[in-house]
């Protein structure tokens, strides 16, 4: 605010002391180049309603760290219960990724230091009380007698409130060790590439040894519109994919398929986006790339869409070739580059053998759900983050709702479950109702 | 019911605003002149205290509702006036007066909390964080603890 | 030094109802030296001043890092019992009332006005009662939480109690108590609507008192009754608990602590009802903290599956659950029940019970677990240190020692506070 109004003033009303941005200037924040293949691994305290009683032990262990005496009032840490409803929960820090205290401190106490401890510095401290007033959970307490505002630091890796909580309602952690599932995806992306174009070239467009045939259903619908005829194996052949979406989603697209490969790969490569123009922002462009497809098809008479898929030319391109299919190696590139506006872009918006396997995932039998109570909200937002795709919403999560998971849009690259530090995010059966964290209390 | 000046002068003995000596120190600490880009005499510690000194209609003015109640001023006063005590007990004032404008009442329990000017710094800060779709500035922190509650418990 | 320096503010805070003047007394080390504080020193202080005076006390070991330290200990003569009682308040009263800056508070004379009392920072005010005579004890809460200063404990009469009915009891907060002496009706005999303790500060207690506190949980927790937790499990040791608990089912229960308990005794529950006064409402949903046992039981007696409707009447309207079971017919439907409540609250009609009763001088609402000689002794050893009845009662290898050890570990030190513990309990 100060920057903007400052500017508006012409040069000569302008004063040239020193503010507070020039005296202490934020670090920037610099991303070591280990963190891109070990995350770093943030401590954090979970809190478990169901087992708190209430009885205040941690408010009073942790009074004594701050004042010196037993207050429960000067705790970091505040026990609020609810009489009617029979719930308790103990209000602290959750030293958000992205704190909002930070930014709205005037004097610049509160910082996020390497470990991930959001720490006021009492040095600066005027206890305004305005990083209570920013906080959505307004963890920082003001203390009423001294005036004082605490804040949790985790007491520096090593919380009383955890040791000394009778009922282990509050645990320390510091998150999943391995993450798993990204190991896994990324091994399986690479093999299904490697296999797919390297060695079973052309396979994916179609293939077939004796009585096991195995197409692609986008190939197999063109191919239906542009002969006019249903060959029987070719129809059945495509059921597999098919079949796979039915029973874990669009897995193919997230696991398997060669071209996401590549757009991984991209991604990787360029971590800053431009931003896609929103009048293109439309999931639906996608169906209508494939009724293109299938009606060029039929009207031209051969497969339109796939001379230019960019998943079939890869398939089919490696080795020696002709120049036409080395030529048509051209698109991948080309639209490999979206990946600079958007994370999977193509996918997104475009890829009609997507939108088929989108549409067979109206009939799956799994979704991935988000617990809003295990959630830690605002603090987090990892998952969202995350997702290639962009499904997850983030305000649903500020607000502390379980956002809706499109599963036609989902890729199912697990990405969401790998990283909730909270295990909220999980994968469960379509007819399942309870999400992470309901039930017994 | 005690009437405004009484409040006034119980706020002038609590806060010792008496043996101000004018010195500025308060000033020269405030974070105000960082908050806001109108800051002025009238709006510092000196200027207030010097008002309600003077016996102005100080609890219909605007500018005792700028302040943070922050402690910088209280602390380094050489003479222990606790500006931050006369304005509070000034705003309390103001809100038994029912001079509401500038104060920011709860949306849950309809207290007064927070005065407008500082609402707004805070929100101009947050400007870019999307935080601010559920409006939790509109709630005191008692009742948003209480929210937190219901919705994670 | 006194090793009981750090476990009080050394101050009894005097208000003087009918005068409405209060003060600040400081608690001198003689008063200490020789009942150590609770119900001892109550019952000392209660001696000094007129029959009708009301002391709350706390005991030395209120607030601090022992297990389950949340008494308060009200101590007055008792219309029903008729005689001298000390009647445990429990949640957060205690712990509240020492962090207010004050260890014992006397309350004597009679107010003009109906008013309430606010303790905070060793400064007490008597303030006028808004007007919440008569009001059922939630919505009576919700009003003085607008108008008053703020607090965290909350000792209210309710209805019953404004309309000198001798079965009042009075609620700490919106949850009853284990008052069953008549300390609600002695309340609104002075006018007194209610207690309100801010609780802002705190006290240093003892440096190594949190590894004791932590060594005590790890003892008790390898004894069964560490597990068998709740209320429902005190319930069933009662006379007649068995069959208590088994006709009732809520829909949800969770366990409840009050201050610092490792095991507690109490369960929220919220279950299904339909009000029959209201008869526009469909089935509404009602949370409740169940905490007293001896007054459940007797009630599920009567009732059988109408208790918790009938409990949340009782605490509604501040009665006392044991007194209503006395006055209730037999296996009657719900809506006649509550018809009757409403009668026994606007009922004056003075109440006695025998004093041979083994709970009376406790004010009746302890439950009797063990024996008759082990009861009293231990009861009164809580009453003292400030430890909760029940707790103790249930873990019967906590000896007198160990908690005295909270206090001092040098042994001249232990020497002569086991004296004067022994010589307290017995002057109960």
């Amino acid at each position: 605010m100060m920057k903007q109004e400052t500017t508006q003033k012409p040069m000569a009303e302008q004063d040239f002391s020193l503010n507070l941005e020039d005296l202490r200037p934020r670090p920037k924040e610099k991303k070591h180049l280990s963190e891109y293949f070990m995350p770093r691994r943030h401590s954090f305290i979970i809190f478990h309603p169901d087992r708190c009683t209430g009885c205040g032990a941690c408010e009073m262990i942790c009074s004594t760290r701050n004042v010196e005496k037993v207050a429960p009032v000067s705790a970091s840490v505040k026990v609020v219960r609810d009489q009617k409803e029979g719930k308790n929960f103990s209000i602290l820090c959750q030293h958000c990724r992205k704190p909002l205290c930070l930014p709205a401190c005037p004097t610049r106490a509160i910082e996020k230091g390497d470990d991930g401890i959001v720490r006021i510095d009492k040095l600066f401290c005027t206890e305004c009380g305005l990083c209570t007033m920013a906080c959505p959970a307004a963890a920082p307490i003001k203390d009423p007698g001294s005036q004082e505002i605490h804040k949790c630091d985790l007491c520096e890796g090593d919380p009383l409130c955890v040791k000394h909580c009778p009922e282990n309602a509050l645990t320390f952690t510091r998150g999943k060790a391995v993450r798993w599932i990204k190991g896994l995806r990324w091994t399986s992306q690479l093999i299904s590439f490697l296999l797919l174009v390297m060695v079973f070239v052309g396979t994916f467009c179609y293939f077939r040894t004796g009585s096991v045939s195995f197409a692609c259903p986008t190939g197999t619908l063109q191919n239906i519109a542009s002969s006019g005829t249903i060959v029987l194996v070719g129809v059945s052949s495509a059921l597999a994919l098919l079949i796979l979406t039915v029973l874990a989603g669009r897995l193919f697209c997230g696991w398997v398929c060669p071209f996401g490969f590549v757009l991984d790969v991209v991604d990787k490569i360029t971590p800053r986006k431009i931003g896609w123009p929103s009048f293109l922002k439309s999931r639906m462009t996608k169906y209508g790339v494939l009724a293109g497809a299938v009606g060029g098809s039929y009207a031209l008479g051969f497969q339109v869409f796939c001379t230019v898929c960019p998943i079939g030319t890869l398939c089919r391109s490696y080795g020696v070739q002709s120049f036409f299919r080395s030529a048509e190696l051209a698109i991948v590139p080309v639209l490999a580059s979206l990946e600079i506006a958007q994370r999977r872009s193509w996918c997104r918006y475009f890829c009609p053998v997507g939108a088929v396997l989108g549409l067979t995932a109206l009939l799956r039998m799994i979704k991935i759900v988000i617990g809003a109570k295990k959630c830690k909200k605002f603090s987090c937002i990892q998952c969202a983050e995350v997702c290639p795709v962009g499904i997850i919403d983030a305000d649903k999560l500020r607000e502390g709702l379980s956002p809706k998971i499109p599963m036609t849009e989902c890729i199912m690259c697990m990405r969401c479950v790998d990283r909730c530090p909270y295990s909220a995010a999980k994968i469960r059966f379509r007819w399942q109702r309870a999400t992470p964290g309901e039930g017994r209390i | 019911m005690k009437n405004t000046k009484d409040k006034i002068d119980e706020a002038k003995r609590a806060s010792g605003a008496d043996s101000c000596v004018e010195c500025g120190r308060c000033v020269a600490v405030c974070p105000m002149a960082e908050m806001y880009a109108n800051f002025s005499i009238e709006m510092s510690p000196r200027g207030i205290i010097k008002k309600t000194l003077m016996g102005d209609p100080v609890v219909e003015d605007k500018n005792i509702w700028y302040c943070t109640e922050c402690n910088a001023g209280t602390d380094t006063c050489p003479q222990g006036v606790s500006c931050r005590d006369l304005i509070r007990k000034l705003r309390e004032a103001a809100v038994d007066e029912n001079l509401l404008e500038n104060a920011k009442t709860c949306k849950c329990c309809g207290r007064a909390f927070v005065a407008i000017p500082v609402e707004d710094f805070v929100f101009a800060r947050l400007k870019d964080e999307p935080a601010n779709v559920f409006g939790v500035l509109d709630i005191c922190p008692p009742c948003r603890r209480e929210i937190y509650l219901l919705r994670n418990a | 030094m006194n090793p009981l320096q750090p476990f009080y503010n050394m101050k009894i805070g005097i208000v003087d109802l009918s005068a409405s003047n209060a003060e600040v007394v400081p608690l001198t080390e003689e008063q200490l030296g020789r009942y150590l504080g609770g119900a001892a020193l109550n019952a000392a202080v209660h001696a000094q001043h007129q029959a009708d005076s009301l002391i709350f006390g706390t005991g030395p070991l209120t607030g601090s890092f022992a297990p389950a330290s949340p008494l308060m200990i009200a101590t007055f003569t008792s219309s029903i019992f008729k005689r001298v009682c000390h009647v445990p308040l429990m949640l957060r009263t205690g712990p509240d009332m020492k962090f207010s800056g004050v260890d014992f508070l006397v309350v004597k004379g009679t107010a003009p006005e109906p008013s309430v009392v606010h303790v905070d920072h060793g400064k007490i005010r008597i303030l006028p009662a808004p007007p919440i005579l008569n009001m059922p004890v939630p919505e009576a809460i919700r009003e003085l939480k607008k108008t008053s200063p703020p607090f965290q404990s909350l000792i209210i009469t309710g209805p019953a109690a404004d309309r000198g009915s001798s079965s009042a009891s009075v609620s700490i907060g919106t949850n009853g108590s284990l008052d069953k002496a008549g300390l609600a009706t002695l309340m609104a005999a002075k006018s007194l609507k209610g207690i309100m303790l801010g609780g802002t500060d705190g006290l240093p207690f003892n440096k190594d008192n949190p590894a004791q506190g932590k060594e005590l949980e790890k003892i008790i927790s390898t004894d069964k009754n560490f597990k068998r937790r709740g209320f429902y499990a005190v319930l069933k040791n009662l006379e007649g608990g068995k069959d208590a608990v088994k006709s009732l089912k809520a829909e949800r229960k969770k366990d409840m602590a009050c201050y610092h308990c490792p095991s507690p005794c109490m369960t929220h529950v919220i279950f299904s009802w339909h009000d029959p006064g209201n008869s526009e409402m469909k089935n509404s949903e009602e949370g409740l903290l169940l905490l007293d046992h001896t007054g459940y039981a007797a009630l599920a007696k009567k009732a059988g599956k109408n208790t918790l409707p009938l409990l949340r009447a009782c605490l509604h309207c501040g009665l006392d659950p044991t007194a209503v079971a006395e006055m209730l017919p037999q296996g009657e439907t719900l809506p006649d029940y509550l018809n009757a409540i409403d009668k026994i609250v606007s009922d004056n009609a003075t109440r006695t019970q025998d004093v041979s009763q083994r709970q009376g001088i406790f004010g009746g609402g302890v439950p009797p677990i063990g024996t008759d000689d082990l009861f009293e002794k231990r009861v009164a050893l809580a009453m003292v240190l400030g430890v909760c009845p029940i707790f103790l009662l249930r873990f019967p290898q906590i000896t007198d020692a160990a908690l005295l050890s909270f206090i001092s570990t040098r042994e001249e030190d232990l020497k002569a506070l086991q004296e004067r513990l022994s010589s307290a309990v017995a002057s109960l």
